[in-house]
């Protein structure tokens, strides 16, 4: 069973209500499960998803997308957010006065049309949504020659889930450093941002080792921390973690964290869904890992915890009984279930 | 539209007692047409309520000619941006050779233990530069859908826009058609009581009863004359207005009908790429990755093509509609003014007369008359034109309108 599928379905197209309810559900889900700080923020993509809303829209976008296989938006619509949002001061300008819309929208559709975007980035304007997408780098500590910071990359990757990577690491002499620092200033270099970009999605272990083989740098920490996948009820039935969802109304969300860190005791895999990196290797392949490790002084640790409602919740239990793993299973409130419940508290 | 209350039989009745006057023979009119009220519709129109009214009017057309012309700048803007995107595609092309994924995850750590290490790590991701070229791309259609949208609006407001002037035309039409129904009256009236007049001794009563109507007659024949005139202008230029009106609501409307094509192909473009982008960096099968890359690649460059076909043709469509717009607008403005400037002198110069035959008068009244020119007495103007065909051309008017029956002493 896996949590971190790579789409093989077709995006799931949800209409008006469908979408609603969905993005209702979604969002729940998400708050229900209380991210911490080694997640994307909770907030943001709560906003983002009441911006996919038809109650911020105004009906103006017939349709969601969705990825099947994360559960969450497909890439299209938190690109029509941040596009939006972007747009929204451009679009505001160009609109006739508020007088005339108000005047003419209820009998001319062209004006109609125009009043609702008025709201909508009227909506947007107001009260941005973050983006879900960013990158920051945090100065921790200058320790000459090197400094230390850490890198956290926020990203929405190529299964559909959201990511956030931190990456905590000291940057010491090097022809090509992979920090860029003037004084107290500290800005990631390119080829770290593309190499966060891509790898960002794999476990953090690879992550790791592939930092430490960089020139100049000593990695002390990477932890990878994902949104999704979600199970809302408005999305067909898979194979998977999602044949725990119990009845018309089930769903179920899981929040992963994948550690490797050098100030970690012990190894300990928490995640009833993914096996450590280690566990997949040959023999041989396995002998050149643990020298690697050794050298590197690094540990893993694997975490999940889930939201679920009440009817899936016997399922999931039992799934982390099987498991021989204790997780944080957050059982979904009655009052978060409803797409009355919108927006979200 | 009616010329005045009185009727012919009660005009007739009216005159009965003037034994020089001939009213059995219907084709005359009656002495009362010279108190007859014409009735204008709309507001009373001047030179300067005119010149105003058409001011209005082509500021409304000037605001849509800028918004015409900002379409124009963004246009050039868009091309500008679309070629530093065509550049930098090609990067990403370049990119895509450097970063072929490894086919599995172990072979990927393999090459990272020591002795084993590759060679610098690249500048770029390529699923990020796809993500933020996708990101502009989606940008640029929006912004053209945005500017679809208000171009729906701007052709909305000309269609409203040629409404209301249709309505002015009709009304100064009507107008135009009283005024010059009253005076064909008029005139006829004049020629005959010039006519009668002339056969009469020159202190008669009857003779100086017909030299006074002549010279009320004369009164009315200019200030109506001036309105007709007026009126006649309101119609040539409201209905030039329109049709420049109507020319850039069409042209609105076949751009705004450009845009929607290309953000609808382009948008269609653009979904097929978002979910190509999904699968990069994902696919375990580095030939499969490389095959999306190349489709996404194919996609945003199909994208890119669009915009800059959709760039060509409209910059291509400015440059043959737009700058002939404008330019026709402004020869029209020369004409417009021109044909004002008439007006304004002849209405000039009808005040200066009307004046004149004021002071004339009260002078008269005081003794006075050797400080005024002499009072010389005219043929009634004659009319260029019939009610079916009202004056000339408004920038003949100087030749052919309306005279100043008094010789303005301008």
């Amino acid at each position: 069973m896996s949590a971190a599928p790579v789409s093989g379905l077709s995006d799931c197209t949800l209409q008006e209500a469908a979408a609603e309810s969905y993005l209702a559900h979604a969002a729940a889900l998400v708050r229900q499960a209380r991210l911490g700080a080694q997640f994307p923020s909770g907030r943001a993509v709560v906003a983002n998803l009441e911006a996919l809303s038809a109650r911020c829209h105004r009906g103006l976008y017939a349709q969601l997308v969705v990825e099947p296989r994360s559960g969450l938006p497909a890439l299209k619509e938190w690109t029509r957010v941040r596009t939006d949002t972007q747009l929204a001061p451009q679009v505001l300008a160009g609109l006739p006065p508020q007088e005339q819309l108000a005047a003419r929208a209820p009998h001319d559709p062209v004006y109609g049309k125009q009043l609702l975007k008025g709201l909508y980035f009227s909506a947007l304007a107001r009260s941005p949504p973050p983006p879900i997408e960013q990158l920051a780098v945090a100065l921790q500590r200058l320790a000459a020659p090197g400094v230390q910071v850490q890198v956290t990359l926020d990203k929405l990757d190529a299964r559909g889930l959201l990511v956030r990577c931190m990456v905590e690491l000291v940057q010491g002499p090097s022809p090509r450093p992979l920090i860029e620092r003037r004084g107290e200033q500290v800005a990631a270099a390119p080829e770290l941002q593309a190499l966060l970009y891509r790898r960002a999605g794999l476990d953090a272990e690879f992550l790791f080792i592939e930092l430490a083989a960089q020139p100049g740098v000593r990695v002390r920490r990477v932890c990878v921390g994902t949104i999704g996948p979600l199970y809302p009820p408005e999305l067909p039935a898979q194979a998977g973690l999602c044949e725990l969802r119990r009845g018309p109304g089930g769903q179920l969300a899981t929040f992963s964290i994948d550690t490797a860190a050098c100030d970690l005791a012990v190894d300990c895999n928490n995640d009833p869904l993914a096996d450590l990196l280690g566990q997949h290797l040959s023999t041989t392949g396995r002998a050149e890992y643990e020298e690697a490790r050794q050298r590197l002084g690094y540990r893993v640790t694997k975490d999940r915890k889930f939201v679920v409602d009440g009817e899936s919740l016997p399922a999931v239990t039992a799934l982390c009984q099987d498991a021989g793993t204790r997780n944080v299973i957050y059982p979904l409130r009655a009052a978060a279930l409803g797409p009355d419940s919108w927006p979200p508290r | 539209m009616g010329m005045g209350t009185d009727t012919e039989t009660e005009q007739a009745a009216d005159i009965d007692s003037d034994p020089d006057s001939d009213h059995s023979d219907p084709a005359l009119v009656p002495r009362s047409v010279l108190a007859e009220q014409v009735r204008y519709h709309g507001q009373s129109i001047t030179v300067r309520s005119l010149e105003s009214l058409i001011d209005g009017e082509r500021s409304r057309q000037n605001q849509q000619v800028q918004e015409l012309q900002v379409l124009r700048a963004r246009n050039t803007e868009i091309q500008r941006s679309v070629v530093e995107e065509l550049v930098r595609l090609r990067q990403i092309a370049q990119e895509v050779g450097a970063e072929v994924p490894k086919p599995g995850l172990w072979s990927g750590l393999r090459a990272l233990m020591p002795g084993r290490r590759k060679g610098a790590l690249v500048e770029h991701s390529v699923e990020q530069l796809l993500r933020e070229q996708y990101h502009l791309s989606v940008c640029r259609v929006k912004e053209a859908a945005d500017f679809a949208d208000r171009l729906a609006v701007a052709e909305g407001e000309l269609y409203d826009e040629i409404d209301r002037l249709n309505q002015r035309i009709i009304e100064s039409s009507q107008n135009k058609a009283a005024a010059a129904n009253f005076l064909a009256r008029l005139q006829t009236f004049m020629e005959k009581t010039s006519a009668r007049r002339r056969s009469l001794g020159a202190d008669s009563v009857a003779a100086l009863t017909m030299q006074a109507d002549l010279d009320r007659g004369r009164r009315l024949l200019t200030e109506h004359a001036m309105q007709l005139q007026l009126y006649h202008t309101a119609v040539e230029r409201l209905s030039q207005l329109k049709d420049s009106t109507r020319m850039l609501g069409e042209t609105i409307a076949c751009l705004r009908g450009d845009i929607t094509q290309y953000v609808m192909a382009a948008s269609e473009k653009l979904d097929l790429v978002s979910g190509q982008i999904r699968a990069i960096g994902a696919a375990a099968d580095a030939s499969a990755t490389l095959l999306e890359m190349k489709q996404s690649l194919d996609g945003l460059s199909e994208s890119l093509n669009q915009t800059t076909r959709f760039v060509a043709e409209t910059q291509r469509y400015f440059r043959e509609n737009l700058d002939t717009l404008v330019g026709r607008l402004e020869v029209y403005d020369h004409e417009t003014r021109a044909s004002l400037e008439v007006n304004l002198d002849l209405s000039r110069a009808a005040d200066d007369a009307r004046i004149a035959r004021l002071v004339q008068n009260a002078l008269s009244d005081g003794g006075a008359q050797s400080a005024l020119p002499g009072r010389r007495s005219r043929a009634p103007r004659q009319l260029a034109t019939a009610p079916a065909s009202p004056p000339d051309h408004a920038r003949n008017a100087p030749d052919r309108g309306p005279r100043d029956p008094e010789g303005s002493p301008r």
